[in-house]
């Protein structure tokens, strides 16, 4: 049993590839790659197809991870944020945003799906430890600076006053990359 | 016939909430969604304490205000062993203003957790609440939504007044936060006319109290919190299921900070909370 779920592991994550790598996805004319992770708690973390619109039908994604530590496969969830996802295939570069549930997740490896096949290989990608305040309290940055001073004692430098959220990655329009000759025969008549 | 209608109504919500998903096979999950437009205010002004239970030379610390505008679906996921139920919520488009600042898209927007319940809707958990929490986001100060969407609702008849314990239990997977317990004296009127159909009127007050703590590389908290809860609620009297529910909380929470290496303290947090929240069923789909 064990060793079926290694074999089926290896199979939908060949391997670990880095992050910006660019593998081809068969029967999808494109590219896909990941921005640089936004550090922070539960940050999204943006996942970017290039394409040129040569397919008309929507490029199925799915998102499949695989989680270090001790958190299961099955505690964790992604979703998409909207549903781009159905016509990511017709634009040039879209992205999808997905969000991380757990924070214990510390690592992720994305799979992507294309018409039921899957054979594209996302990067893992690291996490760090949230920056936020104990919870109930809402403490906007106080002028005051004996205010500002005694909050900063009392939580901590990296704590106080609070950080504005990290803005989303967004998806760079790279060159794009010539498509393996494999993929041309595939799609060209 | 008089009496035991409302007493029938009820009863009935366990069985309108807690099998909803189980409805007639040709039913799908979107059939069962509940649909809400909302609106939560919160206001917060707090006071420093020194760790020697003395106060700063400024103790008044910044005040904060939060408005949040926008829609939730409700979908019931799962049923779980114990006979409570699992429900998606989602939050849809949400509007968010800070101070006196303007209105800008919430992170909110897109983001779900899931609420478990029992039939009664008295909440035994909210998974998934570590992504609603943090800078811009604020979802640790949207206490009075929760109990807003799912109130606890004795059985009770017209014009009686029945005392009901119910919990809010705002903790993170971690099992770190605090569970809010409310003992609210609650009574029923109608049915009144909501709409186009007819509705079961509920109202409710009573006390609120939670003890908690949080523990974090940075920091270690101790909560304290007691005030008052009261509110509205509009129950379809066709299928009990929420037509309206309105929500008032004014707290007060003491949070206690420690070094939380050495446990020493650092000195305390006095807070007043007060929250609205009102949640009105839509139709259509947002």
């Amino acid at each position: 049993m064990i060793a079926l779920g290694l074999i089926v592991l290896a199979v939908a994550f060949p391997k670990e590839a880095k992050i910006g790598d660019y593998q081809p996805l068969p029967g999808y004319l494109g590219r896909a790659h990941v921005e640089p992770v936004v550090q922070g708690a539960l940050a999204p973390i943006a996942v970017c197809f290039e394409g040129r619109g040569d397919h008309a039908s929507s490029l199925d994604v799915q998102l499949d991870i695989v989680a270090s530590g001790a958190v299961s496969h099955s505690m964790v969830e992604l979703e998409p944020a909207d549903e781009q996802a159905l016509t990511c295939a017709q634009h040039a570069v879209c992205s999808l945003t997905f969000e991380r549930h757990d924070e214990r997740v510390q690592r992720w490896g994305f799979s992507i799906a294309h018409q039921g096949e899957r054979a594209y290989l996302m990067p893992s990608l690291g996490f760090h430890p949230p920056r936020r305040l104990p919870l109930f309290l809402h403490l906007p940055p106080s002028e005051d600076p004996v205010v500002h001073d005694w909050l900063v004692g009392a939580l901590g430098p990296d704590v106080y006053p609070p950080a504005p959220p990290p803005a989303l990655p967004l998806c760079a329009t790279p060159e794009p990359p010539a498509p393996p000759p494999e993929l041309l025969e595939h799609t060209q008549p | 016939m008089a009496r035991s209608s409302p007493h029938l109504a009820v009863l009935l919500l366990g069985f309108a909430s807690g099998c909803v998903h189980q409805g007639a096979t040709s039913q799908t999950a979107a059939d069962n969604t509940l649909r809400y437009a909302f609106s939560v205010t919160a206001t917060t002004g707090c006071t420093l304490r020194d760790p020697d239970g003395t106060e700063p030379a400024t103790s008044t610390g910044p005040a904060g205000k939060l408005a949040w505008s926008g829609t939730i679906q409700q979908v019931p996921t799962r049923r779980f062993r114990d006979g409570s139920q699992g429900a998606q919520i989602r939050f849809g488009d949400v509007s968010l203003s800070q101070g006196d600042g303007q209105t800008v898209p919430s992170d909110l927007s897109g983001l779900s957790v899931e609420l478990r319940s029992f039939g009664d809707r008295d909440i035994l958990a909210i998974d998934q609440l570590e992504h609603l929490v943090g800078e811009g986001l604020w979802g640790d100060q949207m206490l009075a939504l929760w109990p807003a969407l799912s109130p606890s609702v004795p059985e009770l008849e017209p014009g009686e007044t029945t005392r009901r314990r119910s919990s809010l239990p705002f903790t993170l997977d971690s099992g770190m936060g605090m569970p809010i317990a409310f003992d609210l004296d609650w009574s029923l009127e109608g049915p009144v006319a909501c709409g186009q159909t007819s509705c079961w009127q509920l109202r409710y007050a009573g006390p609120a109290s939670g003890r908690g703590l949080e523990r974090t590389e940075s920091w270690l908290t101790k909560y304290r919190l007691s005030g008052q809860a009261s509110g509205a609620l509009l129950l379809a009297v066709e299928d009990h299921t929420i037509v309206e529910s309105e929500l008032t909380l004014a707290l007060e929470l003491e949070t206690d900070l420690f070094d939380p290496a050495t446990q020493t303290p650092r000195g305390s947090i006095l807070m007043d909370l007060h929250q609205h929240a009102i949640l009105t069923r839509t139709q259509e789909a947002q």
